[in-house]
């Protein structure tokens, strides 16, 4: 054990209570050290922040895309509307021509 | 005149008694006084006795003794665990005046306990007690002691396991990590394709409607021209009666041609 911490049977003179607490802390300092380094050992935060990263360039992109999007929609109800004007005036033609 | 011989001896205790028995009522026997007349032979009493009572619980219900030989098997039969009873055993008749009042043959039972719920396996808490699992303390060096290799070897991990353990699951996030990156990846070439096909539909159909629109403009001029047209012949329809009429009135000399709007005779001025 490091020379910080006392030992478990040096100084009997602090409860068991005690004893057990330091123990538990000094076990979960050691494992959240442990966790650190395994997530910095696998580089997934990096991985991850560069896709992330990507995914925010596109952002622009996909704004252009929706108002396109919005755009050809109102295309097409124009392009309705003179559908049916061109019909009407070819029968009224049709008749004139009689 | 025969009569019965009585012999008369002296009795231990104090006054004289017939020989072969020893008739002592309304006197408290002291313990002291059993043991002498126990000394000097057979003993009976009879009514209450007013002996003090034994702490130890007695096993008898009475306190007669009659012949030695009943009272050793009754030492025998007892618990031949204390000193005071060996020495019953070993058949002494002769313990210290001090250690007379621990005898066995002194115990006189007033009521018989119940031993039935005193036996081992029988009472619930004890049965309870044995249920409990072995379990060892969190911290087992304490539990020795001052002893050092308890120390070392109960609370530490095998290094190399732990290792392999670390290394699997930081094997296993950075696999996740880079499945995740790829979809990610995949999705934003995606988007760009999908952005560059919008683009291109969005141009088509830009082109379309302008042509359209310039194709409904000349529909609407044709059909203003129609319009027009109808209007013209409606007013030469309403005026061509009011020429002819006029041209009725007017002398033979000077009529005009009637008029007509084809288009292969000259205007008529």
């Amino acid at each position: 054990m490091a020379t910080g911490t006392p030992d478990s049977q040096a100084r009997f003179g602090q409860s068991v209570k005690g004893l057990l607490t330091e123990k538990v802390n000094a076990c979960g300092t050691d494992v959240i050290a442990l966790t650190k380094q395994v997530l910095k050992g696998s580089r997934s935060s990096e991985l991850l922040g560069q896709a992330a990263r990507n995914m925010v360039l596109q952002e622009d992109a996909i704004l252009h895309s929706e108002d396109s999007l919005r755009k050809m929609a109102i295309i097409t109800t124009h392009l309705q509307y003179h559908v049916e004007q061109s019909s009407d005036l070819q029968d009224q033609l049709n008749h004139l021509l009689k | 005149m025969t009569g019965i011989i009585k012999t008369w001896i002296k009795c231990p205790i104090g006054g004289s008694c017939l020989k072969g028995t020893h008739h002592h009522t309304g006197k408290g026997l002291t313990p002291g006084a059993v043991l002498a007349l126990r000394r000097a032979g057979s003993l009976r009493l009879r009514g209450p006795s007013r002996l003090r009572q034994s702490p130890r619980p007695p096993s008898d219900l009475g306190w007669e003794l009659s012949n030695p030989e009943l009272k050793a098997a009754r030492c025998r039969r007892r618990q031949p665990a204390s000193r005071k009873e060996r020495a019953c055993d070993a058949g002494a008749m002769t313990p210290s005046p001090a250690k007379h009042r621990a005898k066995m043959d002194d115990i006189v039972v007033v009521a018989q306990g119940s031993q039935a719920s005193r036996n081992v396996s029988n009472d619930p808490d004890v049965i309870k007690l044995q249920e409990i699992p072995t379990f060892q303390p969190l911290l087992k060096g304490l539990l020795s002691g001052q002893t050092s290799p308890t120390n070392a070897k109960l609370e530490k991990l095998d290094s190399q396991q732990v290792l392999q353990l670390c290394l699997r699951y930081q094997d296993h996030l950075h696999q996740c990590a880079e499945a995740v990156a790829f979809d990610q990846n995949a999705l934003v070439k995606r988007i760009k394709e999908m952005d560059l096909s919008v683009e291109t539909l969005f141009s088509f159909m830009q082109e379309r409607q302008k042509r359209y629109a310039k194709y409904a403009e000349q529909i609407q001029k044709v059909n203003e021209m129609s319009a027009i047209l109808r209007r013209i012949q409606m007013g030469i329809d309403q005026t061509v009666p009011l020429m002819e009429r006029l041209n009725s009135l007017l002398p033979e000399g000077e009529r005009l041609e009637p008029f007509s709007m084809k288009p292969d005779r000259e205007p008529q001025l």
